[in-house]
């Protein structure tokens, strides 16, 4: 989840007046931008997936404006520009959205909530700049009306943003910090964003620090680059809501596609409409809502019913939102609107029978205590010196789960016993008195994958043998009438000949043995170690 | 009590005594008389007192003239013989000679010895002195002579005292040996009934058994499961390798989406992949996800073999399974998370899940449901924020409120399944669905900062971790 910092005195003017200082934590929750954390001034605020709006503090201002009834009136019937992208074997990034904002009042603040905006939207929407990736230039600074958008050679060359030196667009991977960053995305093709003066953008990587925006620009040029078009376009209608907060009149930018030959004028702030059934959202929600109360409702989210058949309500949404698609949403919008709190809670009238799986695991738990153990609960995940080397095992020859992708070496395979883990675990509690007696029923992964449930216990004594683990485990399994027969068996951690193999009727196995004393020493132990683990699936 | 101290105060309950009656009267010996005393006045049992005694007693001379007659009785006894002077040696010439003058017993004529009249009374009557030392008579004159010495004895005195008496009622009548531990021997011979039992403290503490006991998260869990049993949830369960398909796409899921990046998810490398076997189910997954989410759907990845992120994987198994349109259902299970471990995160925790699957199931349902589990877990005030999870819609986030804290906790997630999870696992829908993590309220009803204190199973740490929880679990 993303957090957005947001100055509060700028976010209370951008609201104009609908939030205040004691309200505007309170309002956060109530559209769904909680506030995280507030640091003097600085307001945290958290922002899910869906609503990519939230980005930008603008778009935050926009909800809270909408909610408290303070509507906020954005031209979304905009003029053209008289500015156009000609798209011509852009193989690499296919798509492209952009748009032209007039007259923007930038001061700190508003520079700071773009940097932002383009930042977040990079890391999360634009999927670490795969997906999409925005570059903003002053309009002012750009040569000529048309621009070209194609993939280079890389041997193209211009000042990329905060350089000093001309290099070409190859040198700018490996010489520029975000060159190394995203080199991987761009697969030695070279997208560029060109005026008749050269090179504006490289993306997703950097632009020109010939067009690049400060505190004193007021018109703004926006390019979004992408993989997928509705989320340029959708990217494009966000950055546009955020300008036009800021008092920028937006424009639109003709793009033409040469290889398609598609036409697609951007960013298009045209509401988008959605048709509902009432009657399904109040099933959803359990309310009676009235046409009219949802379109009250609606309002406060910054949405509008426009229009009635019968149960079926069509309402106009903004552009920028990208998370409404059927009636649930419409409901969920409307439950935000009303407040999640105000809703009465309804007992469900639903019989139903409850039951408990695995009875077998509890009852197993009461003998083991009743046996004076004490229960423990270790990880699934460990690595193979803990596992293998530790118990003097082999590791090349064991097949266990295995992570493609660890963090640490502390992660890297799953356990297959947890023999090894109650071996740490009595480590850690050799200082305390004797005898140390635990066990755990837990989970171990076979190499396929498939997990099985086990018991596994040890007793720590200066005076434990075998005699008395496997007097433990007898005792267990003749609770539960299995016939078993047992074998001797040879196992590297167990001293040999004082190690047995169980098999029962029903899959059961189980092994019992005195700890080899290597393996005792490997884990600083200084009295002998009985143990069993039992496979408890068939019990 | 020991038996000297028993002996003794029996000795003293009446009336006040010395310590040589004490032992003559008990028959103990007087040094232990003495030293126990001692110990009982320690014990305010008793109370001493000191007396000083004045007594005479016969000097080796004045034994001499008892058995051999004072020298002027042998004198006396002389003269009536009409004895020469001359015959008289030693004390019978120089002490006796005088003396019996000096009585008037005597006298001499011619160097001879004379006898009075005085005298013969004497012979007749007695030596009245001679009485008097045998009876150690205070006497002047015995004690001037050396005959008698004067000698002053300290006597020690005991008398019994309230708490004597008390420790003496207290006390088993019997003479015989006391039973101490009591032995099979003692109990088949019978010889608890004439015996008296020995006494205990019985306000020392004991000492502590060994015992063995539950880890705090297995009986957290065991009070969840309660309440969904009691709430008519019925468990499911699930293993822990999952492919990707159940993990995320059969949750809508986007296959770009974040939460599936190498950074959050464990990725196998063995097993690699994982069959899809329902391939209808697949193409059906396939189309809604290419339909909303623009762009294609790989089945590749979605055979990628994962840790599981969470059981609501469990749940989308247990829709695909279910026979009839509505149940419920609730699991409890480990989930992964490729994060670095820190006092807050953990890369393995479990997490708790509850779905509730009716055509007639609503949002108010589904606040119910919540405020219920959690009145039931401890938690009173619960209040509800908008949030968001790629396969529910509405979603909300729970919050329960921390009298200790004065704030507001967040404890939990929640939903409706959207019809893109649920129409293509099982053709119903609503699904109500709810998920929270095990560790989370645990540290907060427990007060604990460090969540690994769950996992690093100190025997001494769990113990008071569970200390703490008891009653709370109840």
């Amino acid at each position: 989840m993303a957090v957005i910092k947001a100055n509060v005195e700028d976010l209370i003017t951008l609201c104009g007046g609908a939030v205040s200082e004691s309200n505007v934590a309170g309002l956060l929750d109530k559209v769904g931008a909680p506030l995280d954390e507030r640091e003097g001034d600085t307001l945290y605020i958290e922002v899910t997936p869906d609503r990519p709006d939230y980005l930008a503090v603008e778009g935050i201002a926009y909800s809270l404006r909408s909610y408290a009834g303070i509507h906020q009136e954005i031209n979304k019937n905009i003029k053209k520009s008289s500015y156009s992208i000609d798209v011509d074997n852009a193989i690499c990034r296919p798509y492209i959205a952009s748009l032209v904002a007039r007259n923007v009042k930038l001061n700190l603040d508003a520079v700071e909530s773009l940097m932002q905006l383009q930042e977040k939207m990079h890391e999360t929407f634009g999927r670490k700049r795969r997906k999409i990736a925005i570059g903003m230039h002053n309009l002012d600074s750009i040569s000529g009306k048309e621009i070209k958008y194609y993939d280079g050679n890389g041997d193209e060359k211009f000042i990329p943003l905060f350089e000093t030196k001309e290099m070409s667009l190859r040198e700018m991977l490996s010489k520029t910090e975000k060159g190394r960053d995203y080199a991987s995305l761009i697969e030695d093709r070279f997208p560029i964003v060109s005026d008749s003066s050269g090179i504006i953008a490289a993306p997703p990587i950097l632009n020109s620090e010939r067009t690049k925006i400060d505190e004193h620009t007021s018109n703004i040029f926006v390019d979004i680059t992408g993989i997928n078009r509705n989320s340029v376009e959708n990217a494009a209608a966000i950055v546009a809501l955020a300008l036009a907060m800021r008092g920028g009149e937006i424009e639109s930018v003709d793009i033409t596609y040469k290889q398609s030959g598609d036409h697609v004028t951007t960013p298009n702030l045209n509401d988008k409409l959605i048709q509902f059934n009432l009657n399904s959202v109040n099933k959803l929600l359990g309310s009676k809502f009235t046409c009219s109360d949802v379109a009250d409702l609606l309002l406060k989210t910054g949405m509008q019913a426009i229009k009635k058949e019968g149960n079926k309500i069509t309402a106009a949404y903004p552009a920028w939102r990208v998370d409404v698609y059927d009636d649930s949403d419409i409901a969920e919008e409307i439950a935000i609107a009303h407040g999640y709190n105000e809703f009465a809670p309804a007992k469900p009238e639903m019989f139903t029978i409850g039951r408990e799986l695995n009875k077998k695991r509890a009852l197993i738990q009461e003998l083991m205590i009743g046996m004076g153990f004490k229960e423990i609960c270790t990880f699934v995940l460990t690595n193979e010196d803990n596992e293998f080397k530790m118990l003097g095992i082999d590791s090349s020859k064991e097949k266990c789960v295995k992570i493609a992708n660890p963090l640490t070496v502390e992660h890297t395979i799953i356990r297959k016993s947890i023999i090894p883990s109650m071996l740490r675990t009595i480590a850690t509690n050799k200082k305390h008195k004797l005898p140390v007696k635990l066990f755990e029923i837990g989970e171990v992964v076979d190499e396929n994958g498939g997990t099985n449930w086990v018991l596994c216990a040890a007793i720590y004594d200066e005076l434990c043998g075998m005699q008395h683990i496997s007097g433990v485990f007898n005792a267990l399994i003749s609770k539960f009438s299995i016939e078993y027969s047992a074998s001797e068996h040879a196992l590297p951690y167990m001293i040999p000949g004082r190690c047995a193999k169980v098999e029962m009727k029903n899959g059961i196995h189980a092994v019992i043995g005195e700890v080899h004393p290597q393996v005792l020493k490997n884990h600083g132990l200084e009295f002998p170690v009985g143990i069993v683990e039992v496979n408890i699936k068939g019990f | 009590m020991n038996e000297y101290e028993q002996k003794i105060l029996k000795c003293i309950k009446n009336r006040e005594k010395s310590a040589e009656q004490i032992a003559e009267q008990s028959g103990l010996k007087l040094n232990g008389v003495y030293s126990t005393l001692e110990l009982l006045a320690d014990k305010n049992a008793v109370k001493m007192r000191i007396d000083e005694e004045v007594s005479y007693e016969i000097t080796e001379k004045g034994r001499e003239c008892i058995e051999n007659g004072f020298p002027e009785e042998i004198v006396l006894k002389k003269a009536s013989e009409n004895a020469l002077i001359n015959q008289l040696e030693g004390a019978e010439r120089s002490v006796g000679v005088g003396m019996a003058i000096k009585k008037g017993w005597i006298s001499i004529k011619n160097g001879r010895l004379q006898i009075t009249n005085d005298g013969i009374k004497i012979l007749k009557e007695g030596y009245e002195l001679k009485d008097l030392l045998k009876s150690r008579n205070a006497n002047d004159e015995l004690i001037k002579r050396g005959l008698l010495a004067k000698k002053i004895v300290k006597r020690k005195y005991a008398s019994i005292t309230e708490v004597g008496l008390k420790m003496l009622s207290e006390m088993p009548s019997s003479k015989q040996a006391l039973i101490d531990r009591l032995s099979k021997e003692v109990i088949i011979r019978g010889d608890w009934k004439a015996a008296e039992f020995k006494k205990y403290n019985v306000t020392v503490p004991g000492e502590t058994p060994i015992l063995g006991g539950k880890h705090i998260l297995k009986r957290f869990m065991q009070k969840i499961r309660e309440i969904f049993v009691e709430m008519g949830f019925e468990e499911m369960e699930g293993g822990l390798v999952e492919s990707a398909f159940w993990n995320f796409d059969a949750l809508f899921q986007p296959q770009d989406h974040p939460a599936r990046e190498l950074a959050d998810t464990f990725y196998l490398s063995n097993p690699k992949r994982i069959n899809i076997d329902d391939r209808k189910l697949a193409g059906r997954i396939k189309r809604i996800h290419e339909k909303r989410w623009g762009s294609k759907w790989s089945f590749k990845e979605a055979e990628k073999a994962v840790l599981r992120t969470h059981t609501t994987a469990v749940s989308a198994r247990k829709l695909h399974s279910m026979t009839l349109p509505q149940g419920k259902f609730f699991s409890i299970g480990r989930v992964f998370r490729n994060e670095a471990i820190d006092y807050k995160h953990l890369a393995e925790f479990h997490q708790v899940e509850g779905i509730l699957a009716w055509d007639k199931a609503n949002f108010r349902n589904l606040l119910w449901i919540l405020k219920e589990f959690y009145r039931r877990l401890g938690f009173e005030k619960i209040m509800f924020k908008p949030s968001y999870f790629p396969y529910t819609e509405p979603s909300l986030e729970a919050h329960a409120y921390f009298k200790e804290k004065n704030s507001w906790v967040e404890i939990g997630g929640a939903g409706i399944f959207r019809k893109e999870v649920c129409k293509p696992l099982f053709n119903h829908y609503p699904v109500l669905a709810w998920g929270l993590s095990l560790e989370r309220p645990l540290m907060i009803m427990l007060g604990i900062d460090d969540i690994r204190a769950f996992y690093k199973n100190d025997i001494k740490m769990l113990s008071k971790i569970n200390e703490g929880a008891l009653e709370w679990l109840l």
